[in-house]
């Protein structure tokens, strides 16, 4: 129990830092910081309030499969769109 | 249902077809795998059939070069009805959910799927999809073909496009139960002493097949559902005056389809090692590779999608990837046509009915999956994409190779299945009947598709007239040979000779089973102690066949 | 001991070998969930890495303190969430329901803000597919339409899957109450409290994507 508070502690902390640095100019750094307090939240979510720190291997391979596809989904589309022309980007002209 | 069932009541003296009770409500209601798989055992000959009709259609209508059975949007919708059918609701399903739902609990000795009511859920969820989009298809008419590109769907194509796409969608669902069912029971249900090498590779391949089903289809469920509400509520999300990307439609889309394609041949990869281990009386060659090759095969078939956007707009960057990597699913698919081959060689071969259908798989997949090849060059795929050759090629795998094996495995079970023998001789006339139709149809569309006739249209230039009529006398012979075994098994049924547990001395936990198997399939738990295919430290097969 | 073995169904050799599946399955269902949502970050992704800074303007329109309070919402749901596994594992039955009745509740206060939000929005002329004209001075409307109705689209989701998983534990609720046993609520709590955390971490991700693009 005393593990679930310290958890849910720390993801307020989290949600703190993370408006907070919405405030900082971070430029292009925004979206990676903001991405990265996502993913410790979800980490501290998985681990602690769905048991995963002490579940078996097999259950964590499935939770990791959905992201780790999500990720194939991802990264392959970006093997085209990282690369499109900015002219032939979408096949609307701007007004 | 709480209760823990003693000993006792194992032993059911009547098989699950004669067990009380066994009205139409009680068959409906069922949760016994068994049943469940003849419930989609008739639903998809049902789709089959129509998927079949319209298939009749396209090629009485492609006889002649000029449009007079169909006009140009009938003939659109036919082939709509005719891809949207075979595609999400006979093939998809096929094997996996008949027998995948059958055998996959007898093979690792359990006594029905981890999740019972889940897999009835997933037959009704099927079913009312199905057979509302069907109805949407057949009233309204759908023309988008089986793909619902954007933004003809989300936008311009007329007809019950949003009814259709609310029907896949539903029946996805049903795709995904049967998948979380089947990976959750292989991993907890198996019979003591069944480790995972000494799975049968059916077990295998249903497992790969079913992984592919659980990670795929959730992304064809919200893609749909994006176009469905582009469609009918302006929510705009690949509309191109927005500045959406039509193309982003073809990722998600293919990120489902093509590995929907392993949906539909993984499981066929898994019967045909059964059949051919089984008629040669030998153990199967490589068994750990064939296992791991079913797994590749399922992985690598997420990393290869963009191979159908080549000509599409996609960057050539990203084609070079895709077209690197589809070259990569031939590894594993030759290791399994080569070990199937390795199998055969210095074996004791008895070319029964199932085998003759194991082997038209092998023979059939080995062109279908060499011509796949062409399609992956980027080139050569400039050339023939959207010709006949796409279209032959894919028939050869889906067609030629998975309704092959889906009949061939159907006929090798059929005795568990049943409990009844069938005739051998019309089984061989109808292995070889499919086998050379489906050849005079689908040969001749490779060389007219190089030759440059594009898909989806209804009339053409004469010059492939020819053709186009060796094409459709070739699925005369098809349509044929695919009432045979309708015949042949539903003769069987009521006056085959009865065929005892195991008529073709397999090996395998399910053939120990009595046939049909009582309601929870084993006296009791079974062990397991020794490895798969165990033939060779078996009697010598005499070679005298029960007929 | 009696207990347990009435809890084992039909198709199952142990309680052990049935928790193991039914656990795995959620999970598995949870995986096909995260890429049915993935579809939609997928769609997300593409359309930023477009339009970075109508992304970033359209971003400015939302209800930062809304936004930030129904996550702090809903980080607490997960919170009283986990304690209603924790209890009624421990025993305690009557403080798992408590903390299962105030789970709802946080849930239903997220809703309802959520709700308050989409209002603000459809006064402010943001909802393109809802509101007569589309109201943005800032230009490339289009790019913003596109933003917004994944904005739509994807907290709309959200919210549908968040009503689901109220509607679920009021059902857990309302069977858990006259049972005597523990043995199938533990596993049925264990099993909804996993959809709850998973809808959860969605938010988490959504928030920052579309609260807080800068």
């Amino acid at each position: 129990m005393r593990k679930l508070l310290l958890t849910y502690a720390a993801l307020l902390a989290l949600l703190s830092l993370t408006v907070a640095a919405s405030f900082i100019p971070l430029d292009t750094w925004s979206l990676p910081v903001s991405l990265g307090i996502a993913t410790a939240k979800t980490a501290l979510i998985m681990a602690f309030f769905m048991q995963l720190s002490r579940a078996s291997t097999l259950t964590r391979v499935a939770a990791a499969a959905g992201f780790l596809w999500l990720a194939i989904l991802l990264s392959l589309s970006f093997s085209d769109y990282a690369f499109r022309e900015p002219e032939n980007a979408s096949y609307h002209s701007n007004p | 249902m709480s209760n823990a069932t003693s000993a006792g009541d194992y032993r059911a003296t009547k098989s699950y077809l004669h067990h009380e009770p066994h009205s139409i409500r009680a068959w409906l209601l069922t949760t016994d795998h068994k049943r469940i798989a003849w419930l989609f055992i008739a639903s998809i000959t049902f789709f089959f059939v129509i998927g079949g009709l319209a298939a009749t259609l396209i090629r009485l209508e492609l006889i002649t070069p000029v449009g007079d059975l169909l006009t140009a949007e009938g003939y659109n919708r036919t082939f709509s009805l005719h891809g949207i059918v075979m595609v999400w609701f006979f093939l998809v399903p096929a094997i996996p959910a008949t027998l995948g739902n059958f055998l996959l609990p007898i093979m690792i000795g359990a006594r029905d799927l981890a999740f019972p009511r889940l897999n009835l859920l997933s037959w009704y969820v099927y079913i009312l999809g199905a057979l509302f989009t069907v109805f949407a298809v057949v009233a309204g008419g759908v023309d988008t073909g089986w793909t619902f590109y954007t933004p003809l769907s989300s936008m311009f194509a007329n007809g019950n496009v949003v009814a259709a796409i609310i029907g896949v969608f539903v029946v996805g669902f049903s795709s995904i139960l049967t998948g979380i069912n089947f990976i959750a029971t292989v991993h907890t249900m198996r019979a003591p002493g069944l480790t995972w090498f000494r799975l049968p590779l059916f077990v295998w391949a249903i497992y790969a097949t079913a992984l592919i089903m659980v990670l795929a289809t959730p992304v064809l469920a919200i893609t749909l559902l994006m176009v469905a509400l582009e469609r009918l509520f302006q929510i705009g999300i690949f509309n191109p005056a927005l500045g959406g990307d039509p193309l982003l439609f073809q990722h998600l889309f293919w990120f489902y389809s093509h590995p929907a394609v392993y949906i539909m041949i993984l499981p066929g990869m898994g019967v045909v090692s059964e059949i051919i281990t089984c008629f040669a009386r030998k153990r199967i060659f490589g068994y750990r590779f064939m296992a791991y090759s079913l797994l590749a095969i399922a992985f690598i078939g997420f990393l290869v999608w963009g191979h159908h956007m080549f000509v599409s707009g996609q960057t050539t960057y990203a084609s070079l990837a895709f077209g690197l990597l589809s070259f990569l699913v031939a590894i594993p698919s030759a290791v399994k046509v080569f070990n199937w081959t390795a199998t055969l060689y210095k074996g004791r071969i008895h070319f029964d009915g199932a085998m003759l259908y194991a082997l038209g798989f092998v023979a059939l997949f080995t062109i279908g999956g060499l011509t796949g090849l062409f399609l992956a060059s980027v080139a050569l795929d400039v050339q023939v994409h959207d010709t006949y050759f796409v279209v032959a090629h894919f028939h050869y795998i889906m067609v030629g190779g998975m309704v092959m094996a889906y009949l061939g495995g159907l006929h090798f079970w059929w005795p568990k299945i049943s409990g009844r023998l069938f005739s051998e001789f019309w089984a061989k006339v109808s292995a070889i009947t499919i086998f050379v139709g489906f050849n005079l149809t689908f040969f001749p569309q490779f060389i007219m598709g190089y030759l440059g006739m594009p898909r989806r249209y209804h009339t053409y230039t004469p010059e492939f007239t020819s053709y186009h009529v060796i094409s459709s006398l070739g699925a005369l012979l098809l349509a044929a040979g695919y009432l045979l075994p309708l015949l042949n098994l539903g003769w069987s049924m009521f006056w085959g000779k009865r065929s005892g547990s195991n008529p073709w001395h397999a090996t395998g936990l399910e053939w120990q089973a009595h046939s049909p198997p009582p309601p929870l399939n084993f006296e009791s738990v079974p062990e397991v102690t020794e490895p798969p295919y165990n033939y060779d430290a078996r009697d010598p097969f005499d070679g005298s066949r029960p007929q | 001991m009696k207990e347990a073995q009435n809890a084992v169904r039909m198709q199952f050799e142990a309680l052990d070998q049935q928790k193991q599946a039914d656990t795995l399955g959620m999970w598995i269902f949870l995986a096909t969930e995260v890429l049915f949502f993935g579809g939609m970050f997928m769609a997300y992704a593409a359309y930023r890495w477009f339009n970075p800074d109508v992304f970033v303007l359209a971003s400015k329109e939302l209800n930062l303190l809304a936004g930030s309070i129904n996550t702090a919402v809903l980080l607490s749901s997960s919170l009283t969430m986990a304690l209603a596994d924790h209890f009624i594992h421990a025993g305690n039955k009557t403080n798992a329901q408590r903390l299962l009745t105030l789970t709802i509740s946080l849930g239903l206060v997220f809703l309802l803000i959520k709700g308050y939000e989409y209002h603000e929005e459809y006064s402010h002329g943001l909802i393109p597919f809802i509101n007569d004209q589309f109201q943005w001075e800032h230009g490339q409307a289009d790019r913003a339409e596109l933003f917004f109705n994944l904005y739509f689209l994807m907290t709309g989701m959200h919210a549908l899957h968040l009503f689901l998983g109220c509607c679920l534990l009021t059902v857990m609720l309302f069977i858990n109450r006259g049972r005597r046993t523990l043995f199938r609520p533990q596993m049925r709590i264990k099993l909804s409290a996993l959809y709850w955390h998973f809808v959860d971490v969605v938010w988490v991700f959504l928030f920052p994507l579309f609260y807080l693009a800068r």
